[in-house]
């Protein structure tokens, strides 16, 4: 009866068209050996499509289609873009080497293939007066708001000069001052808390909006369903953010998810939905800014992006589920490279600016490092402060 | 003074910190169109409106998440849960977010909310349903916890608790929602978090009790009273921080102790309760400290096995002759 | 200068790694991201990425060594670089042993299988303790202990009356109105009022249990219950003959016989019946009249006294009074008597007679709440009917709790025991 159930759902080719194949098609579902279609007699054909309003829109952006006039960016916006991205890459091969230094230790997930989304997001909203939350993948986002290179760096080295003075790492990235909310580390728990974030802004009618980001593996948590479904019944300015890299660690969509097509999920709670190429800046700034206009207005927004994830999920994956091959064809679209050769392309830059940036970068970086190095651990006896906002409560010690 | 039912000063307390501030607000289950499942919130709806006083769906997980990040926003809501029961499908939210952002965030975060409910055994309501549950949210540094056994204090600490930056569990009792009692009203009448209350004084034994589990003791303390002991009895009304120092203090007195707590046995505040005097007060007993808890099974259903579960007057009578080494 | 490429940590607990696999030649052109070797770790193998352009200069490590985490693999550099300083940094050549030293230090806090394994080898693993033998300890309270200590108690010489002989707080304020041998410290606070302080060849004897509970029970008596007394004498030359009588026939029939206190018993019971109050007992919140008359009996112990009851002692006959009462005094004596037959009394007696003693007063044995001291039968002259005659005469003694029995209801109940016993027939109506 579940075999049948499961054949019996409705699935559309929708949107496959965007990323070509992170999307799987209806055909690969199941791998029961359920076709898609429906045993005979199970499905009445009374139930036909035309019968059923879906009165929300899913739009889709495909990557290659948005010019930077059109999204009224100038040269200069494309050169910040390219070195913000640019940044968070270099700071997480240094994070990287770091690691296999032991001079950061317990878990470290990097983010590198997915600078696009962070960037374009940023570029999307009023940094400081929105608010923006996300998982334990949260270097690139944390940057891409206007966190330094050094507190990030001093973070994870947990260096009492970190943004949460040591006491976070690398999963706990926290800038109130533009808006940064963390940096979480229970798998979907974070994103009830992204839409009260939204709620908040609603409550005070301050204008401002939450992005909660999270993978594609939190979407089997129940915490992940009801935020979306109190998001759309409270219409808060909330856009909700599935970066779908294609792996839930080691289980790929297709193993974990009845629907893996996540942006049918809106439709289940009466909301927006878009999917977006999310390996073009250019495309999830322009996605982006169009969900923020509906989240404004009350109209909260469920966007899959559909990315890729060049490294492990940490950084003791052996990633023996996908293929060499697979991971080199998908360089190919490294959003780092694409932007690079798009500037090239307008001429609006040249190699030796664009290597000068990356020089740049690579300084900052190492700066970081050498602050990060150079820095105090934290005090022991500063270990209490910041659990309470009372000052003198009484610890057991 | 007034003399209101423990939901009528629940009440009292919200309106008047609504009064106060913007942005302190209410939601949960049944809170506004119903007037509530417990009829705490009756009547708030029509003075506060639906922004304010909020209806959720069945939905304990996605709510309280919600009502976290409304906080991080500067809001002060308080989230009811019909019976702390329900908040188990939600407890990663006030585990692991509530009590936890600020200390990740290195401070520059703050979750002032207070989550409040029903709490422990109400009758034949079976093990799910039955749950006291102050010792696990104790368990968590960057959580306050306050249990309440009157309507006085009830009304003076839920103020002081929304008023409190600092994340609070704040447990009410199903069977104590229609108890009366004198309320001191006041717009500033507030309780501090962390202070015990002496609620009969004594020579000859402390017994420390909250919730209505303190009202049992009480009934215990005049049994005992009949035999010549005199037994000394200490709400602490805040279990997270514990006012050890008013424990201590009655032990130094009566040189014996006995816990009354509702919950199951194990790791239970009573055994907190009793490491920590008999560390800090070993020299004054006179007698190994004793605790009085429910069974060390789920709630049972049937009539005879639920009143057996959960403590009883003739158990603490026992356990206070006990320690008095009285036959 | 040159840029050593070191063992990377690459898992949670990695201590050290094998170097699977080259997938670089000395020589070659490297950049960051490119992948130069594979290592096999705790968990898995794992690409080994450098992290810096160059040209690969040295293999420190074949295929299959193992290095620990920041020892040196290889060194980068520009083609022909010197790469001495490197290898002296890092010490000899030898990658594998050379650099270990330096991640020790670091590596030292982490658990590793060994330290896992060697903690489970180490001796005292708690779950395999037993509870050494408690032989000889001196059992106490904490709060005991520390009194003790202040007021230089010796508890090894105090009896504990808790649960298996502890020393409880009671003890040691018992203990030290009858100090032991260990003097008081000098320095010790103002102490309550003390008895004399025993001098050499004094005997100090602890106090046992039953002489702690008489202090305690007697002591509470005296000083909380208002005591008062009334005084009567009685002729008892009825009492004789009806006594004389009465043991003829007991004789006959092979009962006990009846002693004076068996009458006096009787005498008791029967009265206390038509007054209550003086068969009551006494709390804060109500007096109790109780419904049964039962009648203890102080019996002398070698330390000490008892009191066992005759129960319905109203209701029983002058023969089984005195089976009983004979038979609870041999077994009081012999201290096997159950708690139930020392307890529940309503009224007690208390005679001194037999020791010659004329009249005395005894203190109330609580939760009664009066008790008669009976005193010798003696041979006096006496006026009857105008005229001096030998006589036999017994001087009673009622103490009672004015909290409960008023003057005159203790009057009108003494006079009744007096009634009774002056003839005798009339208790048995």
């Amino acid at each position: 009866m579940a075999t049948t159930a499961k054949a019996a759902k409705p699935r559309r080719a929708a949107a496959s068209d965007v990323t070509g194949d992170a999307s799987a098609s209806p055909a690969e579902v199941g791998g029961d050996g359920a076709s898609g279609v429906a045993p005979e007699g199970v499905l009445p054909d009374a139930v036909r499509e035309e019968q059923i309003v879906i009165t929300k829109t899913v739009a889709s952006y495909p990557a290659d289609v948005y010019s930077h006039t059109e999204l009224g960016l100038s040269k200069d916006d494309l050169l910040a873009m390219y070195r913000s991205m640019l940044l968070q890459r270099r700071f997480e091969e240094r994070a990287a080497q770091a690691y296999g230094k032991q001079k950061i230790a317990g878990f470290l997930h990097l983010y590198i293939g997915q600078e696009a989304v962070s960037t374009g997001a940023v570029n999307a909203i009023h940094v400081g007066k929105d608010s923006v939350i996300t998982a334990y993948r949260d270097h690139g986002l944390g940057l891409a708001l206007g966190m330094t290179a050094r507190e990030g760096m001093a973070e994870m080295f947990g260096r009492a000069t970190g943004s949460s003075k040591g006491k976070g790492g690398s999963m706990h990235f926290f800038k109130e001052s533009v808006g940064m909310y963390g940096g979480h580390g229970i798998v979907g728990g974070h994103v009830p808390v992204g839409v009260g974030l939204a709620f908040a802004h609603k409550y005070k009618g301050d204008g401002g909006l939450s992005l909660t980001f999270l993978g594609d593996g939190a979407v089997g948590q129940g915490a992940v369903h009801e935020a979306l479904n109190l998001a759309g019944l409270w219409d808060c300015p909330a856009i909700v953010i599935i970066e779908n890299n294609g792996y839930a660690m080691g289980t790929s969509i297709q193993r974990a998810f009845s629907e893996p097509e996540f942006v049918r999920l809106a439709v289940g709670y009466g909301i927006d939905a878009m999917v977006v190429n999310g390996m073009d800046v250019l495309t999830v700034t322009k996605a982006l800014r169009d969900a923020a206009v509906l989240a404004r207005s009350g109209r909260p927004v469920l966007v899959e992006m559909r990315t890729y994830r060049y490294r492990g999920h940490s950084m003791s994956d052996p990633q023996n589920y996908r293929t060499k091959e697979e991971l080199d064809a998908k360089k190919e679209e490294d959003p780092i490279l694409r932007l690079k050769a798009y500037l090239l392309e307008h001429q609006l830059s040249t190699n030796e600016v664009l290597d000068a940036i990356d020089e740049e970068v690579k300084a900052e970086v190492l700066d970081a490092v050498d602050f990060a190095d150079n820095s105090p651990l934290p005090e022991l006896k500063d270990a209490y402060d910041d659990v309470y906002v009372q000052e003198d409560y009484p610890f057991l010690k | 003074m007034p003399e209101l039912q423990l939901r009528e000063a629940l009440r009292a307390a919200m309106t008047e910190e609504m009064e106060r501030d913007e942005n302190v607000f209410l939601l949960g289950e049944e809170v506004a169109e119903y007037n509530g499942a417990y009829k705490v919130s009756e009547g708030m709806l029509a003075q506060f409106g639906p922004k304010r006083i909020i209806d959720t769906p069945i939905s304990e997980l996605g709510f309280s998440g919600v009502a976290i990040g409304a906080a991080l926003k500067g809001l002060r809501p308080i989230v009811e849960f019909m019976t702390w029961n329900f908040a188990f499908v939600g407890i990663d939210q006030i585990i692991s977010n509530a009590a936890k952002i600020r200390y990740m965030s290195g401070g520059q975060l703050k979750v002032p909310i207070v989550f409040r409910g029903a709490n422990g055994s109400a009758g034949q309501l079976g093990a799910t349903h039955s749950t006291s549950v102050e010792s696990i949210y104790s368990v968590f540094p960057g959580l306050k916890v306050i249990s309440v056994s009157n309507p006085d204090d009830a009304y003076g600490l839920l103020k002081s608790s929304i008023r409190d930056d600092d994340p609070v569990i704040f447990c009410e009792s199903e069977v104590m929602f229609g108890l009366k009692g004198e309320v001191e009203l006041g717009k500033d009448r507030l309780i501090p978090i962390g202070k015990a209350r002496i609620g009969r004084e004594g020579s000859d034994v402390t017994l420390v009790a909250w919730n209505k589990s303190y009202w049992t003791a009480m009934r215990a303390a005049e049994e005992l009273a009949k035999e010549g002991i005199s037994a000394e009895v200490i709400d602490p009304r805040t279990i997270r921080p514990l006012d050890i120092d008013a424990i201590l203090g009655s032990v130094a007195k009566t040189n014996r102790l006995v816990i009354v707590d509702e919950a199951n046995p194990f790791a239970s505040v009573a055994s907190e309760i009793t490491y920590q005097v008999q560390e800090r007060a070993f020299d004054r007993l006179d007698a190994p400290i004793l605790r009085v808890t429910s069974q060390d099974i789920p709630a049972p259903y049937a009539k005879n096995l639920i009143e057996a579960y959960v403590p009883q007057v003739h158990e603490i009578v026992e356990a206070c002759r006990s320690v008095s080494y009285v036959a | 200068m040159a840029i050593p490429v070191e063992m990377p940590k690459m898992s949670d607990t990695m201590v050290e790694g094998v170097l699977a696999a080259w997938l670089v030649d000395e020589g070659a052109k490297v950049s960051s991201g490119d992948v130069i070797a594979q290592v096999e770790t705790d968990k898995a193998t794992m690409d080994l990425e450098a992290y810096d352009d160059g040209v690969l200069l040295k293999k420190m490590v074949d295929a299959g060594g193992s290095v620990p985490i920041g020892g040196l693999i290889a060194v980068l550099g520009k083609e022909g670089e010197d790469i001495a300083a490197v290898l002296a940094k890092y010490g000899s050549g030898d990658g594998a042993s050379a650099s270990a030293a330096p991640a020790k230090a670091e590596a030292a806090v982490m658990l590793s299988a060994e330290t896992l394994a060697a903690a489970a080898e180490t001796p005292g693993d708690p779950t395999t303790l037993t509870l050494p033998a408690d032989g000889g300890r001196v059992k106490a309270s904490p709060l005991a202990r520390s009194m003790a200590k202040e007021m230089g108690v010796d508890l090894s010489a105090v009896k504990g009356s808790g649960p298996e002989g502890r020393i409880v707080k009671r003890d040691v304020e018992a203990a030290q109105s009858a100090p032991a041998v260990a003097p008081a410290p000098v320095a010790a606070a103002p102490a309550p009022p003390r008895a004399a302080t025993p001098s050499e060849g004094d005997e100090v004897r602890p106090n046992s249990s039953m002489r702690k509970a008489i202090a305690r029970r007697l002591s509470e008596s005296k000083f909380s219950a208002p005591h008062f007394y009334l005084t009567v004498d009685v002729d008892m030359e009825a009492a004789s003959a009806f006594r004389g009588d009465l043991n003829v026939l007991a004789e006959k029939q092979g009962k006990a016989k009846v002693s004076f206190n068996d009458l006096i018993t009787k005498a008791c019971a029967v009265a206390l019946r038509n007054h209550p109050y003086v068969n009551g007992s006494w709390s804060a919140d109500a007096i109790t009249l109780h419904q049964d008359v039962h009648v203890a009996i102080a019996v002398a112990m070698e330390d000490g006294l008892i009191t066992p009851v005759v129960r319905h002692a109203d209701r029983k006959g002058l023969a089984q009074i005195a089976e009983e009462t004979r038979d609870l005094a041999t077994r009081a004596r012999d201290k096997k008597l159950a708690p139930d037959e020392f307890e529940g009394s309503t009224f007690t007696t208390s005679n001194l007679g037999m020791f010659g003693i004329a009249e005395f007063t005894s203190i109330i044995n609580p939760p009664n709440v009066a008790i008669l001291a009976i005193g010798a039968i003696r041979n006096v002259p006496v006026v009857k009917d105008g005229a001096v005659v030998p006589g036999k005469v017994m001087t009673l003694t009622l103490s009672c709790d004015h909290r409960v029995v008023d003057g005159a209801k203790g009057a009108a109940f003494l006079v009744d025991v007096q009634k009774y016993l002056e003839q005798p027939l009339t208790m048995l109506l």
